[in-house]
């Protein structure tokens, strides 16, 4: 009995797995056919690529980073129609050909869709959240309330539960960082010891950086470590790692929730000095964090 | 500081090895296409190649390093073919 009612569970969350995918695959069929090519490429490429990811995902059995994936691509998918549907993309789209398909992007199924949902914030910034309300606090019942009273309605406020400051939407300076739209600023370090624990100082950050991402249930972040040129480059890019997942678990240990926080060591390749000279080297050890819903990718 | 030392660390094969010879002519192809001003005229294969880069990143971190340059592959595809569509509208700088 609990195996079929396991199985019976199973079944139930891949259909709605398979919707969900099905429903993104229509958005970005819909929009290509509007013209996304022409007046959403971005979003329309990131879409696409990251559907494809989130398939790749499912079928290794990887489902929480398929979901990661997916809910990347849906806010793209999103963007994408949006940007191509009257008036946002006046001319009558050219029929374009289809690219050749290819492995890693989705066989799109034209079924229909629900309208476009206009993007919360900068239209061209749909990469990010697409304008798809999510997280607690922004039901669609409470979208025109304001229950964070800071005077930006739940619709268009980041942080629908934490007021910003002066009329913004979000707090945006904490212990040791500030929050801007596609980075948080490091103003200070972050240290561990030699057995991988925080320093005294950066304890209150991390905890601040818990709170950050608490605070707006749209952000995604990455910890990137980088290092300088000492060494070979393997042993740097794996380094790096490990430091990039040590600082993870701190920052998942102070509440932040894992499916929003990911872990990226960059070894020695982008530097931000020269690696010839001692000041060179120390300013690209280094470790930023990006916001992901906001940005891809990067040279 | 990060102190970040070249630990010399007994790598498993030639994994990283074929990720980090994928990596650079990606790179060197998605900076080309830059720099040959895709992210206007060829933005669709320009952002669908920096996705697949930053997937083979990702990859990477998680020691799958086959399928780190297989997205490396794709990102390198894409990224030249978004600089010779610039290329071909004789935009080059």
């Amino acid at each position: 009995m609990c195996a079929v009612a396991c199985s019976l569970s199973a079944c139930s969350v891949d259909t709605a797995w398979e919707r969900r995918v099905a429903s993104v695959e229509a958005m970005l069929a819909r929009a290509e056919v509007a013209g996304a090519m022409r007046c959403a490429p971005r979003e329309l490429a990131l879409g696409r690529a990251h559907l494809g990811f989130a398939k790749f995902e499912i079928e290794r059995g990887q489902r929480s980073r398929a979901e990661e994936h997916v809910a990347m691509a849906e806010p793209n998918a999103g963007a994408a129609l949006y940007l191509s549907s009257a008036p946002h993309c006046p001319e009558r789209p050219r029929p374009i050909p289809a690219p050749a398909p290819r492995a890693s992007e989705p066989v799109v199924d034209p079924e229909p869709v629900p309208d476009p949902v206009p993007p919360v914030d900068e239209p061209r910034a749909g990469h990010h959240d697409g304008g798809v309300p999510h997280g607690e606090g922004t039901s669609d019942s409470s979208l025109s309330t304001d229950l964070d009273m800071d005077g930006v309605p739940n619709a268009s406020d980041e942080c629908p539960l934490v007021a910003g400051e002066a009329g913004a939407s979000c707090p945006h300076s904490y212990e040791g960082f500030v929050v801007r739209s596609e980075r948080i600023l490091l103003l200070r370090a972050l240290q561990l010891d030699l057995e991988g624990q925080p320093l005294e100082a950066t304890r209150p950050v991390l905890r601040a950086l818990a709170r950050a991402v608490a605070d707006r249930p749209g952000m995604h972040i990455e910890i990137g470590v980088h290092t300088d040129s000492e060494g070979t480059e393997i042993a740097n890019l794996t380094e790096s790692q490990r430091l990039a997942e040590r600082l993870r678990e701190l920052l998942l240990a102070e509440g932040a929730e894992p499916a929003r926080v990911r872990a990226r060591g960059y070894g020695e390749e982008f530097p931000l000095e020269s690696n010839s000279t001692p000041e060179g080297r120390a300013a690209n050890r280094r470790v930023e964090i990006r916001r992901m819903e906001a940005a891809v990718g990067g040279l | 500081m990060w102190m970040v030392v070249g630990l010399a660390v007994g790598l498993p094969g030639c994994g990283p090895g074929l990720y980090v010879a994928s990596l650079r002519p990606a790179q060197r192809a998605i900076e080309r296409a830059h720099e040959a001003g895709a992210e206007d005229l060829a933005p669709y294969d320009y952002y669908f190649a920096l996705a697949h880069l930053d997937k083979a990143r990702e990859e990477a971190s998680e020691s799958s390093f086959q399928d780190a340059a297989d997205h490396a592959r794709v990102a390198r595809e894409h990224a030249e073919r978004a600089e010779a569509m610039c290329r071909s509208m004789g935009t080059e700088p």
